[in-house]
This record gives C-alpha cells, structure tokens and sequence, in this order.
C-alpha cells in the first residue's frame, strides 16, 4: 500500500476527512514533541504546546494551501509557539527556568540495578547526565532564533530552505544564524569538544 | 581546487552540507590538501558529533491523541488568519471595513475641524453675502439685498474682492466666469 504524503492527507483533512488527521497526528507527534522538548525544556508544558500545534492545524484546516511542505507549515506553528512559551516563562517571576528541568533519566531502574544487569554504571550515568546537561545548557543559552535554527537543523532534520521559511528570514539569514550558533557552542562546549566528559 | 584557504563559515557551511553544489567539490579537495582547513573542518564535524548526544526523552504520554481529538472537537474551527477587534472577520472582509473605518472617522474629523473666520475687515465688507452656515455669533448681518444683481453693484469694488479665491465659495462670486479676479458692470 502506498503511503500517502503529508500534502495528500492534509488536502484529504481539508475536505474533512478526520481519519487523515489520525494518520498525520501519528506521523508527526513524536517529533514535534521532541522538538518542544528541545526547546522549551519541560517535558509537560511541550506535551500541551504539541496538542496545541496539532490542533491549530486542525482548526486552519479548511485555509490550508499546498504552497510548502506540511512540515514547513507545521514547524512554523509550533516554533511560535515556542518562542511565545520561552518569552512568557522569562516574564513569569513563579516558574523560573531551574523549576522546570527535565529528568535527566527515565527513573525505572536504581543505579544499582542497572549496574548488575550490565547496563550503565552509576558513573557512567553520572557522565552521561553532565554530558546532557551541558549541551542542553550550551543550547539554551543561544538566542531564541539560533536556538530554533539549531533544533531544527541539528535534530528535527529540517532543511535550511525550509527553516527560512519556517524562521521568516531568508536563507543566507539561515546560514549565518546557524554558523554564529555553532561557533558559541564550540566555545561553550569546549571541555566536550577536548574529550573532557566524552 | 581552491588555492587560497578558506574562512571558517565556509568551511562550517561544506559540513552541514550548505556550501553551493559548484564550489563544495573544490572546496572539499582544499580541505583535503590543507592542514589548517582540515582541522576546522574536523572540529566542525566533532562538535556535531557532540551535539548528537543530546537525547531527551520525548515518548508521548498514552492520551496524547485523546487529548488533541477532545480539543478538536470543542473548538470551533478558526475562521480567517486573525482576527480583527476581537471580531473573527474573513481577510478578504478585513480591507473593506478598514478602508470604511477610515473614511468615518476622516468624516467625523472634518466636521469637528473649526472653521476658519475671514479677516475682520472682510468680514464687514463681505457681510451681507450670503455665506454657507455662518457661525451664529459671527457678525450680525443686515438684511439680505432682493436680487443678485444689488448683491454684484454692493460689492464690484471691494478690495477684498481682489481675492477670487476665498471668495470663490461665495454663493454669488462663484456664478463670475472663471479666471475673472473682478465683477463686471
């Protein structure tokens, strides 16, 4: 059987097939959920963030032109809402950022379970641990622009064409954006880089 | 092959596979041949590795779709991009309305705008012409001449009549010819 493209399901979604709808939410929450994870970091404002993108797309479903990518068109809701996440959280004096970070493990196993079943050892894990917090925090510190250019680039596996789009600038804006990121977290990354904690 | 070494964006944008088709080839065989290129070039390639570890756990939690489909179904569906005021307008209804907007208020300003009152001495020259809604306080006029033709004979010599213009409005200087600064006999 065929597998029908983005495009086709949402033009399908737009005449209101829902069973179409199912089938794109299920193509694309795991990694729009990565992607709100990336960058806002609390794993449960990014779960609600994701709902929230999946559904504005639902709602603007009868507007939706063909003109890009559903990808192009998906990522721009949801780096929206991101980025109006990120401000409204620096705004709010309740949740500061430290409140709000992600586990660093999956919690379902001790230390020393993991230890005997030949999984990490609590050292190792404790490595890994830092290993994460330091490119989670050398991410973090980007601006919001680089930040999202980065995510999009690095780890969601957008084109830099379509993060221009995406980002509403142009591509040579990508290109720099992207190199001027790069070059802080080379800096900010250098102990990893040296093969301090790899 | 270029022979010159190349700046670190561009060597940034040959790793991320952004440099342009034509020049990545030559580009690629620089770095190839050039230590301090290569060395940029690798520690670009280290630095993604790097950033490859970076994994958080991202598993939807189980009603996730639930969830989304519940939302769905009790929003109404959105209609036009924005909405304008508070009021969910079509975009194509958005210009229109704008444009009307601005065309009462301009109206509303106009009329709020005050009127400009002649100079006094013209004001007792010209006070028995006939002027569109005066001010009520403005100048007590006498009684208005029968015909136009007494109106014409008042007024024929008047300095202020030099100024075609602002008398232009005037109900009587108006019926003059045009490009005729005097009343004739």
């Amino acid at each position: 059987m065929a597998i029908d493209s983005d495009l086709e399901l949402m033009l399908r979604v737009s005449r209101g097939d829902a069973d179409s709808f199912g089938v794109l939410l299920n193509r694309h929450r795991g990694p729009l959920l990565s992607y709100f994870v990336r960058m806002v970091r609390d794993r449960a404002l990014a779960e609600d963030l994701a709902q929230e993108a999946f559904l504005r797309v639902y709602q603007a479903r009868e507007r939706y032109q063909p003109e890009a990518r559903f990808t192009t068109w998906l990522y721009r809701i949801a780096t929206n809402l991101a980025l109006n996440a990120i401000r409204d959280r620096k705004s709010d004096p309740v949740l500061p950022e430290t409140a709000m970070a992600e586990p660093d493990g999956d919690g379902s196993a001790s230390l020393l379970e993991r230890a005997a079943d030949g999984r990490p050892t609590a050292e190792e894990q404790m490595a890994e641990s830092d290993r994460q917090r330091l490119i989670r925090e050398a991410i973090e510190t980007l601006p919001e622009k680089q930040r999202a250019a980065v995510i999009l680039h690095k780890y969601q596996d957008v084109d830099y064409r379509q993060i221009a789009s995406i980002l509403k600038v142009s591509e040579s804006a990508v290109k720099s954006l992207l190199f001027r990121a790069y070059e802080s977290l080379r800096v900010r990354l250098e102990p990893l880089l040296e093969g301090g904690l790899v | 092959m270029k022979k010159h070494c190349l700046d670190r964006e561009e060597i940034f944008l040959l790793t991320q596979g952004m440099a342009g088709e034509r020049e990545a080839a030559g580009m690629m065989a620089h770095v190839e041949s050039c230590a301090d290129c290569r060395k940029v070039f690798e520690s670009y390639r280290r630095l993604d590795d790097v950033l490859a570890q970076w994994n958080p756990p991202a598993e939807p939690s189980p009603w996730f779709d639930a969830r989304v489909r519940t939302a769905a179904a009790s929003r109404p569906q959105a209609r036009g991009s924005s909405g304008f005021l508070g009021l969910a307008l079509n975009r194509w209804l958005a210009l229109p309305v704008l444009a009307s907007l601005l065309v009462v208020v301009g109206l509303i300003a106009l009329r709020r705008t005050p009127r400009v009152t002649p100079p006094a001495h013209a004001v007792q020259s010209t006070a028995a012409v006939h002027v569109p809604a005066p001010p009520a306080q403005a100048v007590k006029a006498p009684a208005a001449p029968q015909t136009g033709a007494q109106e014409v004979n008042m007024y024929k010599n008047l300095s202020v009549l030099e100024d075609y213009d602002m008398l232009a409005g005037f109900d009587v200087i108006s019926e003059l010819p045009k490009g005729s600064s005097k009343v004739a006999d």
